[in-house]
């Protein structure tokens, strides 16, 4: 599944303040003679208000409203969400949709969401396994063809004998793929 | 009950002075300070002091919501306010701002403080030009308001704007009859100051002048109806804040030039006693002994609300206090103070009686026509209590050394 990450940013011309024990936000300047009214939000969204002074993502507002409220990033996301309802319907954001985010900033996702990226990378890491063993069966089969013996066998030999390369690793000598050759010389004909 | 604890509320908002939350208060007594609030304008300057003393929910959220549409009210009318400044700045206009925007500058919360109309000086060549021009700019004239000296309009949003070439209206009696404008109010001195709202800086008075101004301003409405709360606050809150800047010497001459020395000290009485707000060492207002005269003004500002609307009978002893105010002889006892409310002079004739100003043999006309509303709108009673309200206040006005 793939998923997408959301900046926000607030319309310019509005302010958030603070009237007794309400918080509202408000038209200044010019924006005045096109929005008449106001907005009461509470202490949650005041502060995200505040946050999105300049463009941030929702990874940045659930990591500022945890370091704020200590609050669990199930809820924090909950809540960012609830004050994009209330705020798009006001026409009071300017938001903006980018790519799949890397692995490692997806920590604070949602459960199913990361249920979802882990099982995608298991699959990912799962299918590079069997790449891997494919690889080294091919490899296995093209020494034992060119020297009849096993590339374990073949290992063991270079080891004993010294031939090991600085890296620690074994150098295979073989000789060129019969496939590869006859797609090469295919190559030739065609550019020719 | 509800006055001093709005009182003791309204110093800790101006100062920061703790108040002692009341033990008890019923739904009667929130609500009528809520309506004491009201009628000052000053809801929002203590609706947290307010809400810290757990009122009853539904007080709580009229007192909340009130605020909150005050609030973008405020907002709305600065910024209108600043709009119009900038097109009159534009087209070369000086207009010098008093009051309003400037004085709310001062406070904890700009916006809190509450200002209906802006008024606003400008020299008697471009009155004309201004007037034009904010017309231009989508004001509409108050036709019911506007005189020779004085340009009154609104905008769509509600502020009204008062053009003036002249402050105070030009008497032969009293504080006004000493007070030369055109020396001591000249938007030509006027200076940049500091204003809440647009850029920050607006022109108007110097200080000392805009303090006399104040003085005038309260003065010129304790002649008729009073004033509230918030022009004391005012007051307070400047003379603090431009302590330094203001020339005490020049503004108790002028003062006791005009007359004016016991009732400015008595509001200053107010402002120390009750609000806070004290001025270092000003020897010549201490010397004034005001505590009985001050505890009085206090009283009749209580009873006043803002500039006196606070109810019908009060705005019915404004004509009779005004004319015994006028009067150049010893005010008329009670008899001859009701001829004159009945059979009213042409020149004192207010809409919808204008008609018999220009045609006078229209007049006895008029008077029935005044007498046959009052009794249709049930006025007799606000009459007769308008009177003893006029009573009441010219004793007030004695005791300020306002009349004799």
């Amino acid at each position: 599944m793939a998923y997408k990450l959301t900046y926000l940013e607030r319309r310019s011309g509005f302010v958030v303040r603070k009237v007794g024990e309400a918080h509202m936000v408000v038209p200044t300047g010019a924006r005045m003679k096109e929005y008449r009214g106001m907005i009461t939000i509470n202490e949650t969204g005041a502060f995200l208000f505040e946050q999105i002074k300049t463009r941030r993502s929702t990874q940045e507002l659930v990591d500022a409203l945890i370091a704020e409220y200590g609050i669990d990033d199930k809820t924090a996301l909950e809540a960012i969400e609830s004050f994009v309802d209330q705020c798009s319907f006001a026409n009071l954001l300017v938001s903006e949709e980018v790519e799949e985010l890397p692995i490692d900033k997806q920590m604070y996702i949602r459960d199913d969401i990361r249920e979802q990226v882990e099982k995608e990378r298991a699959e990912k890491l799962e299918q590079k396994k069997r790449e891997d063993q494919e690889k080294l069966k091919e490899l296995n089969d093209r020494v034992l063809l060119a020297y009849g013996k096993t590339l374990q066998e073949y290992v063991e030999e270079k080891k004993a004998a010294g031939e090991v390369e600085p890296d620690g690793s074994i150098r295979i000598e073989l000789p060129p793929d019969p496939k590869e050759v006859s797609e090469a010389e295919a190559s030739e004909k065609t550019d020719g | 009950m509800n006055e001093e604890l709005l009182l003791s509320m309204l110093r800790h908002s101006l100062t920061g002075e703790p108040f002692a939350v009341p033990q008890e208060c019923d739904r009667d007594e929130w609500e009528g300070l809520f309506k004491l609030a009201l009628s000052h304008r000053i809801e929002t300057l203590i609706l947290n002091e307010a809400l810290s003393c757990n009122p009853p929910p539904a007080i709580a959220q009229a007192w909340q919501e009130r605020a909150m549409a005050q609030t973008l009210r405020q907002m709305q009318i600065v910024d209108e306010l600043h709009t119009a400044l900038a097109a009159l700045d534009e087209a070369k206009l000086r207009v010098v701002v008093l009051k309003g925007v400037v004085l709310k500058a001062l406070y904890p919360d700009p916006d809190a403080r509450q200002m209906s109309d802006a008024d606003l000086l400008i020299g008697a060549a471009d009155f004309a030009a201004g007037r034009e021009l904010l017309l231009a700019n989508g004001f509409a004239e108050d036709t019911a308001d506007t005189h020779d000296d004085t340009f009154v309009c609104a905008s769509e949003a509600g502020l009204r704007i008062e053009l003036h070439k002249r402050l105070f209206e030009q008497k032969k009696q009293g504080f006004l009859a000493g007070l030369d404008e055109d020396e001591l109010f000249k938007a030509s001195a006027a200076v940049r100051w500091v204003a809440h709202g647009g850029e920050g800086e607006v022109w108007s008075l110097p200080p000392t002048e805009h303090a006399l101004f104040q003085v005038l301003h309260m003065a010129k409405h304790m002649i008729t109806t009073g004033f509230g709360l918030r022009q004391v606050c005012d007051f307070g809150l400047f003379t603090k804040a431009y302590e330094d800047q203001i020339n005490w010497g020049s503004l108790t001459d002028e003062l006791k030039r005009l007359n004016l020395m016991k009732f400015t000290s008595s509001v200053m009485w107010i402002c120390k006693e009750k609000l806070g707000l004290s001025l270092s060492n000003k020897t010549e207002f201490s010397e004034v002994s005001a505590d009985k005269s001050g505890a009085m003004l206090l009283y009749d500002i209580m009873d006043a609300g803002v500039f006196g609307k606070s109810s019908g009978e009060r705005q019915r002893s404004a004509a009779i206090t005004l004319r015994a105010f006028d009067s150049e002889t010893t005010p008329e006892g009670w008899f001859e103070r009701f001829r004159r409310a009945v059979f009213i002079r042409a020149d004192e004739l207010r809409p919808p009686f204008e008609y018999a100003k220009a045609r006078k043999f229209l007049l006895p006309a008029a008077w029935i026509h005044r007498l046959v509303l009052y009794i249709l709108q049930k006025k007799m009673s606000d009459a007769a209590g308008g009177m003893r309200v006029a009573d009441e206040r010219i004793t007030l006005l004695r005791s300020l050394d306002m009349m004799k």
